[in-house]
Order: structure tokens, then C-alpha cells, then sequence
């Protein structure tokens, strides 16, 4: 009866019923996962911030302060704070560079409070598998003779890449031995890039460079707004 | 026993990506490494279970003429629920690889094949051993294909690196000229296997002419199948 039905009302309550039911399961399910989902997407940001900034105890999520970049007004530099016993001790920025292989790179970049880079992480990149992504990742490589050999507790918490380790130690001041704006060294500049991926290695050096240098351009504020967020969470 | 062999012929005999073709775009996007190929492998079979187990318990009053609005309905209503699931319960390196993908499991056709050809046909139990078997055959193929590229690619297997001297990938096993290359020479292998195997029995190999449609009779070409067959 129901299977041969050509009445339009029939098909169409059918299909509202069936569309009802599916909303309203997916509505329960939504609420049941919102937390855990909530929850994940914190700790992305958290486990970022934790590898790039030193020791905290407040929670750098909630402490941040948007600023323009210094070099493109519709882009924005995200500053976390750091802070220990009330005391800011690092900042970590995250931009994103249009500069990529393939979409935007978004960059976190922990700096300590003179603006000298600490550690760099690409945290989104859709970069080509294999070339671009050897620029971005940070990759603990196992071999088959460490999966069975009992030697592989001993590896560093953020595994090494030679492109984005080049940055530690350089900040955007004028005394710093690298000259502005940062250039990768196809281009006459200091910072490190792989042959073959040399477009992402421009967009990475662009978007630290941008964090570096508009950290540099408003400091005191940057630094006075973190330290106050910071009494304000207390209260 | 007959449920067995629903089980067992989506694993081989009409493995939905070697055999069928079916859901090419998620096999050649995701298997550039064995643990992508396993991640939606897995994410298919639940999506299928959950699918073809409803689809068959409405397949007496589902009417005909809106069959394949309502199956939609269904698909993705699981595919969402994977999604939000995996959002918020799976490991955070698998759903980043996987997040654009879940998605395209809506328009997947072995689901909606799957759902059209068997579900809406038979009961819930042989429904869900379809659903298993074809599954766990798809899952089987995406963790195959991405291991052989991940192997050909960089030496490794799962992330382990076997071939410890092996420094710079192979650009081409990643890249999608590299899936179509091996997904070629895993049809190929698969169809000279199938014919040594009829020789041995003293068949003759027919290669699968038209499979895919006579799982399919959503344009009625069921009748021309029967045709054929003679």
C-alpha cells in the first residue's frame, strides 16, 4: 500500500517524518558530544601553547590580546600570555600567511618577552604531501630498529626541524644579526629553506616574521594588556 | 551459512573498491599513508552498519518513488554523528586527516549502493552481514593501497620507517597519479589471480562484464543483466 504510493501528501509526510526523526536524533547527539568536542578543541590550542611557551600556570587561552599586523591590515596577530606566580614570561603569536603553496599557513610562535623567538609550529597548513609539509612538520621519525630496541623513551618532547629551529634565538630588532625583513636564503635573506619547497618556506619565514616584528612594533601594550588580563582573571 | 557467504564476498569477490569500483574518491584521496586508509576504512563500515541496518528495517514502507531521499536522509544523518563523534572522542592526528573526508561519505556510492542494491532487499541480519563484509573489503583495500604508497613513497609502513637509509620521499606515490598507478596494479593483480584460479578449476575466466550494474538497478537494467547472462 505504502510501498506504491504516488500520493504527493503521502510521499511528502513521509519523507517530513523521516526528517524529523533524523533531526531530532542528531539534535540529542549534538548535544551529548558539544563538550568533548569543545573540550578537543581547547586542547589543540593548549598542547600548541604548551610546546612553544615556558613554564606557565595560568591558562594562555583565555589571556590574549588581537593586534593588527604591522605589514597587512586584514590580518591579525593573536598574542597568548604566559604567566608564572602573576608574572608574565612569555608570549606566543599566531598569524597566518597567504603566502602558502596551496591556501594559508597558520604559524604559533612563542617568544620571550625581549621578542626573540623561542619555537615556531605550523599549526594548519594544506601544503603538498612530502615537500611542503617537510618545511612545516615537526615529525619524530621511528625506525623499524627503535620500534624493537628499548631506546625510544629518550625522544625530545618536540621533534627537531631544521627550517623552523633556524628562527630560535632572532627577534625583529634592529641589533639582531638578521637583516628586515626576514628573507629565506634563495632570496638574499638568513632563514632557512628546502629546495623544492621554497614557496612554503617563504610563507613559514613571512608569517613568523610578521608575529616577530608586530610583537616588536607594540610591545609595552602587548605586554601591559597580557600582565593585566592576567589581575583581571584573578579577581 | 548463507549469511557467511554475504560476509565473505564483499572481503574478495566483489571487494567494493577492486571489484566494484565504487567510492573511488575517498580511496584516492585518503591512502596516502596506511593509517588514513584505516581511519575512514573504519569510518565507512560504521557509517555502512548504521545505514544499511535502518534501510532494511524501513525497506517495507519506505515508498518507492521517494526510496532514495529517504536512504539520503539516513546516510547522512550517520555520517554526521561519525563526524561529531570522532570530533569529540577520536585522537586528534586522525580526525585532522580525516575531517574533510568524513563529510564525502554521504555521496560515497558503495553506501548508497550497498543501501539500494542489498539493504532495502533483505533482512536485517543478512543486511548486516553485507554491511560487515563489505566494510571490513573496503577497509581492507584503503589500508592495502595506502601502505603500498606509503612504502613506495618514504619506506615506511604505518608511520614506521622500514627501509632506515630511505632519506627523500617518492613525490609520485603520494601524490593522486600515484593512487590511480597503484590502484591499477592492484585491479590488475587481483583480475590475473581470479583467472589462475578459474584455470585451476578448469573454467574459463569471464572478466566481471557489468558488475557494477547488476548490483545496481536504480535505471532498471536489471532486465538487460538477465539478457546478458545467456
Amino acid at each position: 500500500m505504502l510501498k506504491n504510493t504516488s500520493n504527493p501528501i503521502i510521499l511528502g509526510l513521509f519523507l517530513g517524518i523521516i526528517g524529523g526523526a533524523a533531526a531530532i536524533l542528531l539534535a540529542k547527539m549534538a548535544d551529548v558530544t558539544r563538550e568533548p568536542i569543545k573540550k578537543n578543541q581547547q586542547k589543540i590550542i593548549t598542547g600548541a601553547l604548551e610546546s612553544v611557551l615556558p613554564r606557565f600556570d595560568n591558562t594562555p587561552g583565555d589571556n590574549t590580546l588581537e593586534v593588527k599586523a604591522f605589514d597587512a591590515p586584514n590580518i591579525n596577530v593573536k598574542f597568548f600570555g604566559a604567566t608564572e606566580n602573576g608574572k608574565l614570561t612569555g608570549v606566543a603569536g599566531q598569524t597566518i600567511s597567504l603566502k602558502g603553496y596551496s591556501g594559508e599557513i597558520q604559524v604559533m610562535v612563542g617568544l620571550d618577552l625581549d621578542g626573540k623567538v623561542r619555537t615556531v609550529l605550523v599549526t594548519k597548513q594544506n601544503e603538498t604531501p612530502g615537500l611542503g609539509t617537510v618545511v612545516c612538520e615537526r615529525k619524530q621519525e621511528v625506525t623499524i630498529f627503535e620500534l624493537f630496541s628499548s631506546k625510544k623513551d629518550n625522544a625530545p618532547k618536540l621533534p627537531p626541524n631544521r627550517i623552523l629551529d633556524a628562527f630560535a634565538g632572532h627577534s625583529a630588532s634592529p641589533k639582531d644579526s638578521w637583516p628586515q625583513p626576514w628573507k629565506v636564503e634563495k632570496d638574499g635573506g638568513k632563514a632557512e629553506f628546502m629546495t623544492g619547497a621554497t614557496i612554503t618556506s617563504r610563507a613559514v619565514t613571512d608569517a613568523v616574521y610578521r608575529v616577530a616584528k608586530t610583537y616588536m612594533q607594540n610591545k609595552s601594550q602587548i605586554v601591559a594588556a597580557l600582565s593585566k588580563n592576567k589581575a583581571e582573571n584573578a579577581k | 551459512m548463507s549469511n557467511w557467504k554475504e560476509f565473505v564476498k564483499g572481503i574478495w569477490k566483489e571487494n567494493p573498491v577492486l571489484v566494484l569500483t565504487l567510492g573511488m574518491c575517498p580511496t584516492l584521496a585518503v591512502t596516502s599513508n596506511a593509517k588514513n586508509g584505516l581511519g575512514m576504512g573504519v569510518a565507512t563500515l560504521f557509517v555502512l552498519l548504521g545505514s544499511n541496518i535502518v534501510i532494511s528495517m524501513l525497506r517495507a514502507i519506505v515508498p518507492k518513488k521517494i526510496r532514495i531521499p529517504v536512504y539520503i536522509v539516513v546516510i547522512a544523518s550517520f555520517v554526521t554523528m561519525v563526524d561529531m563523534l570522532m570530533q569529540a572522542y577520536a585522537p586528534l592526528p586522525l580526525y585532522n586527516a580525516l575531517g574533510i573526508f568524513i563529510p564525502l561519505i554521504v555521496v560515497n556510492c558503495i553506501v548508497l549502493g550497498r543501501a539500494e542494491a542489498f539493504a532495502s532487499k533483505n533482512n536485517v541480519i543478512k543486511s548486516v552481514f553485507d554491511a560487515l563484509g563489505m566494510g571490513l573489503g573496503f577497509t581492507f583495500a584503503l589500508v592495502a593501497l595506502g601502505g603500498c604508497r606509503e612504502f613506495l613513497a618514504s619506506g615506511s609502513f604505518f608511520e614506521i620507517k622500514i627501509i632506515t637509509a630511505w632519506k627523500h620521499d617518492c613525490l609520485l606515490a603520494t601524490s593522486a597519479a600515484g593512487a590511480f598507478i597503484v590502484l591499477g596494479c592492484f585491479m590488475a593483480a587481483m583480475n590475473k589471480m581470479n583467472m589462475m584460479k578459474a584455470i585451476k578449476r578448469g573454467e574459463i575466466y569471464v572478466p566481471p562484464k557489468g558488475l557494477d550494474c547488476h548490483h545496481c538497478n536504480i535505471c532498471g537494467f536489471k532486465d538487460m543483466k538477465d539478457n546478458t547472462a545467456e
